[in-house]
């Protein structure tokens, strides 16, 4: 059948060369076998036959049609290029992928970013002690060279406390202010001529809970480790506080118990405590036990802490110690937090149909006074509800939730609250 | 359709280049197969419509219609099924156009709604195969039919050839072998039947 094959794929060229008559005769007889057998090549036959007739030239035409072509199959390809429908789906779920990342680092991550900035900050610390510890040896030994005893005795008793005397040198020249010491080449002079001073930290050393009485130190070396609990104003420990040495990258964090070691802190340095739901505290390094530091809580960012962590167990406790506690701040705030509190009254106003009349999208605006044992009174609504709804707004207000009143000086004080809440 | 340029290899025959376009809908396969018959296609349109720059259009209108029915259309053999499109083609566009064309009478014997599909088989009749035991329908030809089909079909000869051994008129000779060979054709299916 490969004749029969052959015959199909009849071409206009060998058509063209047919008609223009150079070809043999066997390859005649081909052809016009061919297009016996295929009406297809017989009408192009027919055509190419006409076209020579009447002189056209088919290849310049048959170049313009090329052109034509070209040209539609690329303006077409332009405006008919469809994306199908997976592509689409999956550029959208990358985007919401890269924004579900992003939150989640945001939300969640910050707890375990301290910590790991926390570990890299103690092996760093690590390394560079141990290099300036070869340096720091010999000056202290060259420092040392009219009394070589004394020397000896500084070295073989602390290496560590050398090392950190040269820190607490170069710190403290960077912040002269914030030392109760004297500065750097003063402190040299010191060290030789008061070789008294390494002695007393290396019994610090040796006893390290001896030192719970306050110990007065007379040089800037630091001791390895000091540590304090954070407290809240109900003496109930705060969990994951992050204690930071100030103007550096040096943190630690409580435990469970709001216990925090910190390690290579002198004497007048400043510690900032950060917690969630408390306001910033902060505290001059004074001896090794820093004791009990009390945060107060901060009423503002309590909104936040109950929508955002609710992550671990001591996230939990946490925050119902915040809610539970009553915050020492100065503006009233209602027990439970705002968010509980919006969420009550919207119930209430909804199920007594106080707020039918108001458009869904005015906030119903709120002003009360909170007395100094935490009950609301003088309820007023800014929003004309009529007489008998605004007086179901108002018994809403006085059955829902007591108040932690506002404070002044520490004094519960009278103070009226105003508020905006949205229907929705 | 990045990844399906690179995936497949790149169709080579006029059934792949249908499976391609069919899958993708990319144009630039189709161009690439319809160049192939480009030509034919145009001359075709000439027989039909004697006119160069009507037969251009044609052969563009014509893309345009396999870019939609090759969408859809399972074609087995595309080289007569584009042969039926653009005889269609052309054909409506003559009647549209209320055109007479001299020597073309299709309106009249209703060409034009049932020629298209006269060769749409696969495999053409084989003559050859079957003229040594159709001596009986070759006595029913006339001389001259038989005379052609001998020539061309037992000893091969061209056209030409035949005009110069027998004397007939070139165009005669073509007609004599064509309808020879169609009455041939009506009559061996007689005899299997």
């Amino acid at each position: 059948m490969n004749k029969g094959k052959k015959n199909t794929e009849l071409t206009a060229e060998e058509i063209k060369k047919y008609l223009s008559g150079e070809a043999s005769a066997k390859q005649m007889h081909q052809v016009e076998k061919q297009l016996l057998n295929e009406a297809f090549a017989a009408d192009a036959a027919e055509g190419l036959e006409k076209l020579s007739a009447e002189k056209i030239n088919t290849s310049a035409a048959m170049n313009d049609l090329k052109k034509r072509l070209d040209a539609r199959i690329k303006t077409k390809q332009k405006q008919t290029k469809i994306i199908p429908l997976w592509q689409r789906a999956s550029v959208a779920a990358s985007i919401a992928l890269f924004f579900g990342i992003g939150l989640y680092f945001i939300f969640y991550k910050t707890d375990n970013q301290t910590l790991a900035v926390n570990k890299t900050q103690e092996t760093l610390s690590k390394t560079t002690a141990e290099t300036l510890h070869e340096e720091t040896k010999k000056e202290v030994i060259a420092i040392n060279q009219p009394k070589p005893t004394k020397a000896k005795e500084t070295v073989s008793a602390s290496p560590q406390n050398s090392n950190e005397q040269e820190n607490a040198s170069t710190i403290s020249a960077q912040e002269p202010q914030k030392l109760v010491l004297q500065s750097n080449e003063e402190s040299k002079a010191d060290e030789v001529l008061k070789p008294a001073a390494p002695i007393s930290s290396a019994k610090e050393i040796a006893e390290p809970k001896a030192a719970k009485a306050p110990v007065i130190l007379t040089s800037r070396e630091r001791t390895p480790t000091f540590s304090g609990q954070i407290l809240d104003t109900e003496n109930q420990p705060i969990v994951g506080a992050i204690v930071s040495l100030k103007n550096s990258n040096k943190t630690a964090q409580t435990d469970i118990n709001g216990v925090f070691k910190i390690n290579d802190v002198s004497v007048g340095e400043v510690l900032e405590v950060n917690a969630i739901g408390y306001n910033p505290q902060e505290i001059v390094v004074k001896n090794q036990d820093l004791g009990k530091i009390k945060l107060s809580e901060n009423s503002s960012a309590l909104a936040e802490v109950i929508v955002t962590d609710n992550q671990s167990k001591a996230k939990k406790a946490e925050q119902k110690t915040i809610l539970i506690n009553e915050p020492p701040t100065q503006d009233p705030v209602p027990v439970g937090g705002w968010s509980n509190y919006d969420t009550y009254l919207r119930n209430s106003l909804k199920s007594t149909g106080a707020v039918s009349t108001l458009h869904f999208e005015d906030p119903l605006r709120l002003r009360l006074t909170v007395e100094p044992d935490g009950t609301p009174s003088n309820v007023q609504i800014d929003n004309e509800l009529g007489k008998e709804n605004t007086q179901k707004v108002v018994e809403a207000v006085k059955n829902g939730p007591k108040w932690f009143p506002a404070k002044r000086k520490g004094k519960k004080v009278k103070k009226e609250v105003k508020r905006e809440l949205k229907m929705k | 359709m990045f990844f399906k340029r690179f995936s497949k290899p790149k169709p080579t025959t006029d059934a792949e280049y249908l499976a391609a376009y069919q899958a993708t809908g990319n144009l630039e396969l189709l161009g690439e197969l319809y160049e192939r018959y480009m030509e034919m296609v145009f001359a075709v349109c000439f027989k039909y419509l004697r006119d160069e720059d009507e037969s251009k259009d044609a052969v563009m209108q014509i893309f345009e219609e396999l870019v939609v029915k090759l969408r859809t259309h399972s074609v087995e053999n595309f080289r007569s099924w584009l042969h039926s499109v653009a005889r269609n083609h052309c054909l409506m566009h003559l009647r549209s156009n209320r055109l007479q064309t001299e020597g073309v009478d299709f309106f009249e014997d209703g060409s034009v709604e049932n020629e298209p599909f006269e060769h749409q088989s696969d495999e053409p009749f084989e003559l050859e195969q079957n003229l040594s035991k159709m001596t009986d329908c070759l006595e029913t030809l006339s001389d001259e039919q038989r005379t052609s089909i001998r020539l061309f079909y037992l000893e091969e000869k061209c056209y030409k050839e035949i005009t110069d051994l027998t004397g007939y008129d070139l165009n005669k000779v073509k007609s004599y072998i064509q309808n020879g060979k169609r009455n041939l054709k009506i009559c061996i299916e007689k005899k299997h039947e």
